[in-house]
């Protein structure tokens, strides 16, 4: 097995207008850097508060690709191992505000959007480009064949995209998704080309959603090229995920039991995932590729990349 | 193996649903603490003396916290650190008939770490600057004499005593430092070094190491982006913070606009060979939305990346 580390931005870039300046973002990399990491994924984003979430403002912002990855290079971090995309989010230029895999019509754009990720990642150090695989639930949408066809030709056509440019095409499925077991995901992974579309195992969601990490790593180990790796302090036993907006309103508001936190570092004594017997089903599954550490909602980003840190280094490896 | 050895000086808050709390809040609180310093290579501690007893209570025992220690990463405990900021009644460094207690109050928390293999007693060798007024040579012998029986005491216990100069404290310019050695036993009463503190007071941090490095038992590495040209350092009762010019005095290595020429002390280190602990502190590190962790992470970052390259 040869894991490489790499660490979400996602939780220094918690909202409008937060982590916009260069400074903000030196101070991530080399805090990063400092913990033991040298790679990080980037969050896809809209908007001038966004100036890492495209490739045209990362132009505005650092002059040029090259001038981000040079900065990033100063603080020790080498690589952006992958993007990662929802396309229920705003994009601004683009005068998008809510796409979705599951709608025909949409899937041009998303293509279209995706292709300038997927173009500037090798020069950044990566190779996975990370998408949302379906929408939030709705009552209106079963993970049925006709449902996941739908997705899987958007997937299939961008993962087609993404490999020409030597970038892999990986399907999430957070824990709001309507996808809401492993039968569910494999609905839609069965139906999308493996040389281009595979899946990435996220383990903290899996178990708010209920699921066993681990056993999901395990059915899905071929198509797993993606591993987001964090932990989580609580299940979504109320079935909240059927809330409107649930990620405002379950995973920012806490939902009915007004759950302060739902996630995690790593080690946390609380957590529900074993990321020590993940790793060991890694390992044994041959895995070969990135683990994201992750730290969602991180009331101290700096807190939470070195306590992950820390367990990387002293527990982890022992 | 490594001339440098880094160590994290005790200060440090945090978020919490409490509002901010720091590392004696509970033992997970601890936990989280050690591991986070662990975490970009820190491999000591430096403690407040008088948080020795909250840490007997939380563990049993100092020794049952070193062992929690190294299991985290962190060798020991190296340096304990006491100050008496106000004068009062009775307890004024600078009056000889309270020498005795001042010295067996810090034999007292010496007692208490006998076997942990600290290193430094490390003291603010007078009151603020207003308490200690007026601050006369006779006043400086008379401070030199207690450090002077304090130094022989630690050094009964296997400890180095270091004085640290705030830039607030009575003995804080050139000319008073050079006068406080020049009375002190160069056995038993060692210079700590803070890098901010001296910078602030309008002395050069590697000047002094030149001057003093035989004398020199450690250091306590931040920075600041200003030097106090008001006499700030008069100010009450804390002037780390009411000072009206300056809110924030201390900042981590590396810190635009920081003053301490940090490469070139440890080009300095290296000339002289200095083999032993840098203490990275963060003295106030979240006045105006800083964070301890952060800062932490980044000193360290600064200390991997441009001092150890020059001498490690």
């Amino acid at each position: 097995m040869t894991l490489r580390y790499s660490y979400g931005l996602n939780q220094w870039n918690a909202g409008h207008d937060r982590f916009v300046l260069r400074d903000d973002h030196v101070r991530a990399f080399k805090t990063l850097n400092a913990c033991g990491f040298d790679s990080v994924e980037i969050p896809c984003g809209s908007g001038r508060w966004e100036p890492l979430g495209r490739k045209d403002w990362i132009e505005k912002f650092y002059g040029s690709i090259r001038g981000l990855k040079d900065v990033m290079a100063d603080c020790g971090i080498t690589a952006v191992s992958s993007f990662i995309f929802n396309p229920a989010e705003p994009i601004f230029e683009e005068g998008a505000f809510g796409l979705s895999p599951l709608e025909p019509a949409h899937h041009g754009r998303i293509l279209q959007t995706l292709r300038q990720y997927a173009a500037i990642l090798p020069e950044l150090g990566g190779d996975r480009l990370v998408v949302r695989a379906l929408p939030d639930w709705s009552a209106n949408h079963v993970c049925d064949t006709a449902t996941m066809q739908l997705a899987a030709d958007c997937w299939n056509a961008v993962g087609a995209m993404a490999m020409r440019e030597g970038v892999r095409l990986a399907l999430n499925f957070d824990c709001v998704t309507m996808a809401r077991d492993e039968d569910d995901m494999a609905a839609l992974l069965d139906l999308c080309d493996p040389a281009a579309v595979g899946l990435s195992v996220d383990t903290a969601d899996a178990a708010i959603m209920g699921l066993d990490p681990v056993a999901l790593y395990r059915r899905f180990a071929a198509r797993v090229i993606h591993v987001q790796l964090k932990n989580a302090l609580h299940r979504d036993d109320l079935g909240e995920y059927r809330l409107p907006f649930p990620a405002k309103f379950m995973l920012g508001g806490g939902g009915a039991r007004h759950i302060a936190r739902w996630y995690c570092e790593l080690g946390d004594e609380d957590g529900l995932v074993d990321i020590a017997e993940f790793r060991a089903a890694l390992a044994a599954g041959g895995y070969d590729g990135w683990a994201v550490v992750e730290s969602d909602q991180s009331p101290e980003p700096a807190t939470s990349a070195m306590l992950n840190g820390w367990y990387l280094k002293m527990r982890a490896a022992a | 193996m490594s001339n440098i050895k880094w160590q994290y000086a005790d200060h440090w808050r945090t978020p919490s649903p409490q509002g901010p709390i720091n590392q004696f809040a509970s033992m997970r609180e601890m936990d989280r603490f050690i591991k986070q310093i662990a975490s970009v290579g820190l491999t000591g501690i430096g403690m407040f003396a008088w948080n020795l007893g909250a840490i007997s209570a939380m563990f049993g025992s100092l020794r049952s916290y070193r062992e929690f220690l190294a299991d985290r990463g962190i060798e020991k405990i190296v340096d304990l650190f006491w100050c008496a900021p106000q004068a009062s009644p009775g307890m004024e460094l600078h009056n000889p008939e309270h020498a005795g207690r001042v010295v067996g109050m810090l034999e007292h928390f010496v007692r208490l770490a006998d076997g942990l293999e600290v290193e430094n007693l490390v003291v603010m060798p007078a009151h603020c600057y207003t308490d200690t007024q007026p601050v006369t040579a006779e006043r400086i012998k008379v401070l030199a004499d207690v450090w002077n029986r304090a130094g022989r005491m630690a050094a009964g216990h296997g400890l180095k005593l270091g004085c640290h100069h705030e830039f607030w404290c009575g003995i804080r310019s050139q000319e008073e430092i050079d006068l406080f050695y020049a009375h002190t036993d160069s056995d038993f009463v060692h210079l700590y070094i803070d890098t901010a503190q001296h910078v602030i007071a309008g002395v050069d941090p590697v000047a002094l190491y030149e001057k003093y490095a035989s004398r020199v038992n450690g250091f306590h590495f931040k920075d600041t982006r200003h030097v106090d040209l008001v006499e700030d350092y008069r100010s009450l009762p804390d002037p780390e913070l009411v000072a009206r010019t300056t809110p924030r005095w201390f900042y981590e290595m590396g810190t635009p606009g920081g003053m301490v020429d940090f490469p070139a002390l440890m080009r300095a280190l290296k000339r002289h060979a200095y083999q032993g602990w840098i203490g990275v502190e963060h003295d106030k590190a979240d006045i105006g939305g800083g964070s301890y962790p952060e800062s932490t992470a980044l000193a360290m970052w600064y200390a991997r990346n441009v001092l150890s390259p020059i001498y490690s």
